[in-house]
């Protein structure tokens, strides 16, 4: 008994961590911290400085006087405002429809039975595996022949059809056991109150995680926009962004002032919804 | 019948080629309390999902106070459940949960009407202070109690139980099981329940359906299943320990011989020299020389706390378990009689059917 509670306490004290170990994992987090957050300080700087003092030698990381001249030119020289309502609107759209049409997609696939079934459910998994890049031209000729080009829409239904979030929010629903939703049957409820009274907030999370990839994923999107919409005001923050580097003159300033807005409500987006996503990691890894 | 709550007749359900309710027949009176007994894959929770609605039968009617219900959505055939995991709605508080099948019906009554029977519902299950938390805060009695609650809320017909003190500990189940009970006896609803506990199924039950392979190999009091058990499946499966099932032969005129001993019977017996299966339950053994003695060497003993089941060898029969009351009065190794009355020696043809 004695012994058994000696070895225990020796292993609790090989699990507590030394010195070395600890100065090893403060060194890699410092790394990794640097190498993710020097390219954001150096766009930082560059908006900040004129175009001359942009090239000095040695570089200064904080000019002597703040230029906010890039900031001026990005707001009443460009389109930005625009494209960043453009941006939003068309994420937010696409988040929106998303979690709708998946939710339901992935409820009938997780719990119910029907002809066909599986069928879907393999097809479905198989459009998941083909890559954007292979789809821009057969997209290009549909939109096209839809009418589409260069509206909202041509960006918006492309989006929708991505079967990725229903295989994300099903794993969640077929966790639910079947009795909940017996239950719910046989108190009265109907299908769309079973729907929306039991499954969507008990996967709540799942449907924060998936609302947060799919607008980050429309909110970076770049090529899609490029070949879809023509006009400039129609334009999203990616590619608007990269209009601002013309064939002759690169103003470093100017892109740097967007690049540096355009990350601001992404960020904010993240860090308030960060409980959710961490929890889901978090679960996903622990589900094994 | 005209005053039956709940009548299968003839009700089939197949998935693919599997069978899993075989032509199942039962009346069940107003006010039963039924058991529906069997292992585990025998059916029992199917037939409540087929009368819940959750299932449909391949064929067969269903009658719930003398309505058809086969086509009937589950909600609309005023049949409340009780699951063995509870099924309690987890983003609800329990007032909440409670409410559930008020709020979500049509013809939605008020809120003060709501709150009301809910509020009676946690008083019939004594759950009162417990209707502001979450299911998650409970303990497993409570949550059980909240299930019930959420069931007698709306005043159904009758009432299905699916195995619904299997995850309470042992103490707590015989608490629950003498609660269900005087609920039962208060709310006077037909009620089936469904269960792998012979022990629960003997001491709940108005009458036991004893089901095997999705066929009913019984129906009875718990009195008659266990003292006239119609096969050698009931037989051997309801009553702990287990009843001793031997091979034996008939000696004509009421008697029967296993291995060297003679035994007098009550059951039919065939004419001298068929062979018949002999059922004695360890339980029914008496710890002395009497009418039907059967005699061996003690191979192991089992201690019970009230009493020693003692397992015996003799030349032809080996395994016979029987039981000793007084638990010290003899070891292994020793040599013990045992005698049984006539209605004790249970005889089954070769085909497993009580002779009668």
């Amino acid at each position: 008994m004695m012994q058994r509670l000696i070895r225990k306490k020796r292993n609790a004290a090989s699990l507590q961590p030394t010195v070395p170990m600890v100065s090893v994992s403060y060194g890699v987090l410092l790394i990794a911290s640097v190498v993710s957050i020097v390219p954001f300080l150096y766009i930082l700087s560059t908006s900040i400085k004129d175009t001359r003092s942009l090239f000095s030698y040695p570089p200064d990381w904080i000019p002597d006087q703040i230029f906010l001249g890039n900031y001026t030119k990005l707001f009443y020289e460009t389109s930005f405002l625009n494209w960043t309502l453009n941006t939003f609107t068309i994420g937010l759209t696409i988040t929106i429809l998303k979690l709708i049409i998946d939710a339901m997609a992935a409820y009938s696939l997780a719990k119910m039975e029907f002809t066909g079934k599986r069928l879907i459910t393999s097809t479905l998994l198989m459009a998941v595996a083909i890559p954007v890049a292979a789809l821009i031209i057969p997209l290009f000729f549909i939109i096209r022949d839809m009418g589409l080009l260069n509206t909202y829409w041509a960006l918006i239904l492309p989006a929708l059809a991505n079967p990725l979030g229903i295989f994300l929010l099903r794993s969640f629903i077929v966790s639910l056991p079947d009795d909940l939703i017996h239950s719910a049957r046989l108190d009265g409820a109907s299908e769309f109150r079973i729907f929306t009274h039991m499954i969507l907030p008990l996967i709540s999370s799942g449907l924060v995680v998936h609302a947060i990839f799919t607008f980050m994923l429309q909110y970076t999107n770049f090529l899609w926009p490029l070949v879809a919409i023509q006009t400039e005001s129609k334009q999203v923050l990616t590619v608007g962004i990269s209009s601002l580097k013309s064939n002759f003159v690169i103003d470093w300033g100017l892109i740097s002032a967007a690049s540096l807005l355009a990350t601001i409500p992404i960020t904010l987006l993240f860090l308030a919804l960060q409980r959710f996503f961490l929890a889901q990691s978090l679960s996903s890894a622990l589900k094994g | 019948m005209a005053d039956a709550a709940i009548e299968f007749h003839s009700v089939s359900k197949e998935y693919g080629d599997f069978v899993a309710i075989n032509n199942f027949d039962l009346i069940m009176p107003q006010r039963e309390f039924l058991v529906l007994l069997g292992p585990s894959g025998c059916g029992k929770s199917t037939i409540l999902k087929l009368l819940a609605g959750i299932e449909d039968p391949t064929s067969g009617e269903i009658f719930v106070n003398g309505t058809l219900v086969n086509y009937l959505l589950p909600r609309d055939r005023n049949v409340a459940m009780v699951f063995q995991n509870y099924a309690l709605y987890p983003h609800m508080t329990v007032a909440q949960n409670i409410a559930y099948p008020l709020k979500s019906r049509r013809g939605t009554r008020n809120k003060a009407e709501i709150s009301e029977k809910t509020k009676q519902a946690a008083k019939l299950v004594e759950i009162t202070d417990q209707l502001d938390k979450r299911p998650a805060a409970l303990s497993g009695g409570q949550r059980q109690r909240v299930a019930l609650a959420r069931a007698l809320v709306r005043d159904p017909e009758v009432f299905v139980m699916d195995e619904p003190l299997s995850n309470l500990d042992a103490q707590l189940r015989d608490n629950m099981r003498y609660h269900l009970m005087a609920l039962h006896q208060r709310v006077g609803k037909a009620t089936i329940y469904v269960t792998h506990d012979q022990h629960e199924a003997m001491t709940m039950a108005d009458r036991i359906v004893v089901l095997n392979e999705g066929s009913v190999q019984q129906v009875g009091t718990p009195f008659e299943v266990f003292n006239s058990p119609i096969n050698t499946f009931v037989a051997g499966f309801v009553g702990h320990p287990r009843m001793n099932l031997v091979q034996g032969i008939s000696l004509g005129e009421d008697t029967v011989q296993v291995g060297t001993f003679s035994l007098e019977t009550n059951c039919k017996t065939y004419q001298k020299g068929t062979p018949v299966i002999v059922g004695l339950r360890p339980t029914d053994a008496k710890p002395e020389a009497g009418l039907n003695n059967i005699s061996g060497k003690i191979s192991a003993c089992e201690f019970t706390g009230t009493d020693t089941i003692v397992t015996i060898s003799t030349p032809n029969l080996d395994g016979l378990r029987f039981r000793q009351i007084d638990p010290v009065s003899s070891g292994v190794g020793d040599t013990v009689t045992f005698s049984y009355s006539p209605e004790h020696v249970h005889v089954f043809n070769q085909d497993g059917v009580r002779t009668t």
